[in-house]
């Protein structure tokens, strides 16, 4: 959950995902010029990569990965 | 270790930080630095703020009524100066956004749409400004980047640095590249921190990087720390992480519990549904208590018009409903279980102390925006005045530190210091072995998140989470392990979450009377007789030492009685 999908085939690559991902999950691979989901628990699932990916090659869920302990 | 030499270095790039950044600009000040842990533009509370811009706007607005609303719903905790200082600023804030490219909503006169969300009533309106939420950061980078601030994202700051020759002087910082893993030290003859709240990663949208930086680097520096007992309870859906409240309140949304009962009225009669987050999150654990839970929110009354506004106020959190199904072929579920939320300090709350020019007890080192103890709103202050107190604030000490800095000379590092930080903040890395960060904020979020413990508290349920807090710090926080740079960031955080829940847990056990969001089961009583003070936390000796220190009410203009009333929330619960 939480960011659940790359296509490579939209990806060109451009490392925006990569700049902006406020918690670090999304990485480049500079050799293949693609990039991946690195640290997946670590998303907050705030869509913002999703929203600037210029491939639209990103798609996110709103369900976190861990969810956090609820308060009942 | 790269070495970087600044006048001013800005510490977290939200809506405060850039506001600072910018200020110092304007001021002439050749050298700012804004440094961010994430991208400036793309990262902070403030990129997701849900776009309410709670701004007095004058001769439109009545100001005692705004001025007398803040301070009573602040629980006359807040620095009345400030207050004031904050209403009498804001709109020109407001207006410089607008003209450097921010779209506030507008009527067809051109003139600012308002919204009646939290804290608004028919009585006393309370009306709100709205924004293009997306946008604000946007505007913000590229109007610092116009300024000529030099900025620097993904580095991550860690450690505050005194000066060799006067420990109580701030002379700069330690960090690290979040994606290679270089360390820098930062030199600069003022720092102004504005890394944001502690939200300790909980279940509230898009906040997981407010971990209470600037606090435990102030706390650690020597500044002292004001107003923890006091979180932001928020709400949320309870399946993922939402926010938005004051657009779902202001159209209409209602709160009802598992029997279809609206019950608001009941803990807020003046309000009901748009009563404050605290008084909402109080009530929603009353009802769990009496066995009326779980709670919904119920969007019996959309309309093709609600949605519309929903869409375009608030675009990623829609997508997440449509993602999720809750919105189909343009219709919205009737209604959806709902929870509170601790945010922690984000939106107002615990912070670093400071006075109306944002100077911390710690020469050379101010605060703005989340990172402050909210000294204009206090407790609450019809919440949602937090992306308006970061502008303010931002802006004020960006100005006070450009004052500070003419004439200084650079200052001088302190080699045994910056030695005994770079090894603190290496360790988690170069452990053989170790706790993975999750673990420990998951431990944290077990014993603050129950809603026995945040929302309604009592001293022993309070003490007993502080013993598993103090255990976590003691035994597993020294074992932290972090596999490379990114597991670093996650660890230094996991680490100042603990930091934090202590400061939370000792100040709200300190704190035998229950305001506002700070509700004692044991101490059911609002006491303006003992307890018009604030609580403040300093580090002595590696502790954490709590004293108090009293409000001067009766310098301020609004003072309230001296006597014993009930918790409005103890009173409909009929607690003893
Ligand atoms: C989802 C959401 C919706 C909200 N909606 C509204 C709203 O509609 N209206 C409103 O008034 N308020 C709203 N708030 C509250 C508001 O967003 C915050 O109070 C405000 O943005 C705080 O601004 P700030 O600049 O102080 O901190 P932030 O915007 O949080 O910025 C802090 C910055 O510091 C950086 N940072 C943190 N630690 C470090 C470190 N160690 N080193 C380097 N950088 C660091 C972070 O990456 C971040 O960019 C909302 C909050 C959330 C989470
Ligand atoms: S932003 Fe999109 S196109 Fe660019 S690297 Fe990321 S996934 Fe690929
Ligand atoms: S949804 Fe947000 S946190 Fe998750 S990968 Fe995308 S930008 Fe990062």
């Amino acid at each position: 959950m939480g960011v659940s999908w790359i296509d490579l085939e939209l990806c060109n690559g451009c490392g925006r995902c990569e700049l902006i991902c406020p918690e670090d999950v999304l990485r480049l691979d500079r050799k293949e010029k693609k990039a991946f989901i690195k640290y997946l628990r670590d998303c907050q699932s705030c869509f913002l990569c999703e929203l600037e990916c210029p491939q639209g090659a990103i798609f996110v869920t709103p369900y976190r990965e861990r969810r956090a302990v609820m308060p009942w | 270790m790269q070495e970087i030499i600044s006048d001013i270095l800005v510490i977290g790039g939200g809506a405060a930080g850039c506001f600072a950044a910018i200020k110092a600009k304007q001021s002439g000040i050749s050298k700012v630095l804004l440094v961010d842990k994430g991208y400036v533009g793309k990262s902070g509370c403030s990129k997701f703020a849900a776009g309410s811009f709670k701004c007095f706007i004058p001769g439109e607005d009545d100001f005692e009524l705004w001025f007398s609303k803040a301070v009573e719903e602040g629980y006359y905790i807040n620095d009345q100066i400030w207050t004031r200082i904050h209403l009498d600023e804001v709109f020109e804030r407001a207006k410089e956004l607008e003209a450097w490219g921010l779209n506030f909503l507008k009527d067809r006169n051109g003139r600012f749409q308002r919204l009646e969300g939290q804290g608004s009533s028919k009585q006393r309106p309370i009306k709100t400004m709205m924004f293009q939420g997306p946008q604000l950061m946007d505007v913000l980078r590229a109007t610092a980047r116009k300024h000529s601030v030099r900025i620097m994202d993904r580095t991550m700051v860690t450690h505050l640095l005194h000066h060799a020759n006067d420990r109580d002087m701030i002379a700069g910082a330690l960090g690290f590249d979040l994606k290679t893993g270089r360390q820098k030290a930062f030199k600069a003859k003022a720092i102004i921190l504005s890394a944001g709240a502690q939200a300790y990663k909980s279940h509230y949208a898009y906040q997981k990087m407010a971990t209470g930086d600037a606090h435990v680097m102030g706390l650690r520096a020597g500044a002292a720390i004001k107003n923890y007992e006091f979180t932001c309870h928020h709400l949320s859906c309870a399946d993922f992480d939402t926010t938005g409240m004051n657009v779902l309140q202001g159209t209409g949304a209602r709160f009802m519990n598992s029997k279809g009962e609206p019950y608001m009225k009941k803990y807020d009669p003046e309000y009901g549904d748009h009563a404050s987050m605290n008084r909402l999150s109080a009530a929603m654990a009353c009802e769990v208590r009496l066995g009326n839970g779980p709670l919904y929110y119920d969007f019996g009354a959309f309309d093709a018009k609600s949605l519309d506004y929903f869409k375009k106020t608030l675009p990623i959190m829609y997508k997440a409903f449509e993602r999720a199904g809750y919105i189909k072929g343009g219709k919205i579920k009737d209604r959806v279980q709902w929870v509170s939320v601790n945010m922690g300090n984000v939106g107002y709350g615990g912070g670093l102390d400071i006075n109306t020019r944002c100077e911390t007890s710690v020469q050379g080192l101010y605060a703005a925006g989340d990172a402050t103890c909210g000294p204009a709103s206090g407790v609450e202050g019809f919440s949602a005045y937090a992306i308006p107190f970061a502008t303010t604030s931002g802006a004020r000490s960006g100005l006070a530190a450009s004052e500070y800095v003419r004439g200084r000379n650079d200052p001088l590092l302190d080699k045994e210091e910056v030695s005994f930080c770079l090894g603190e903040l290496l360790a988690p890395l170069r452990r053989r072995d170790g706790v993975e960060p999750d673990y420990v904020v998951l431990k944290v979020q077990e014993a603050i998140f129950p809603m026995d413990v945040y929302l309604l508290r009592h001293g022993k349920r309070l003490e007993q989470a502080l013993g598993k807090i103090c255990q976590l710090r003691d035994e597993i926080v020294p074992r932290i392990k972090a596999y490379d740079t990114h597991y670093l960031r996650m660890a230094l955080e996991a680490s100042n979450i603990v930091t934090c829940a202590e400061m939370f847990l000792r100040a709200a056990i300190a704190r035998t009377e229950s305001r506002g969001s700070h509700l004692r089961e044991d101490y059911p009583d609002i006491d303006n007789t003992k307890w018009l003070k604030w609580i403040v936390l300093k580090q002595e000796n590696g502790e954490i030492v709590v004293s108090t220190e009293p409000i001067p009410v009766d310098e301020y203009p609004m003072k309230p009685e001296r006597k014993i009333r009930r918790h409005p929330i103890a009173s409909v619960m009929r607690w003893k």
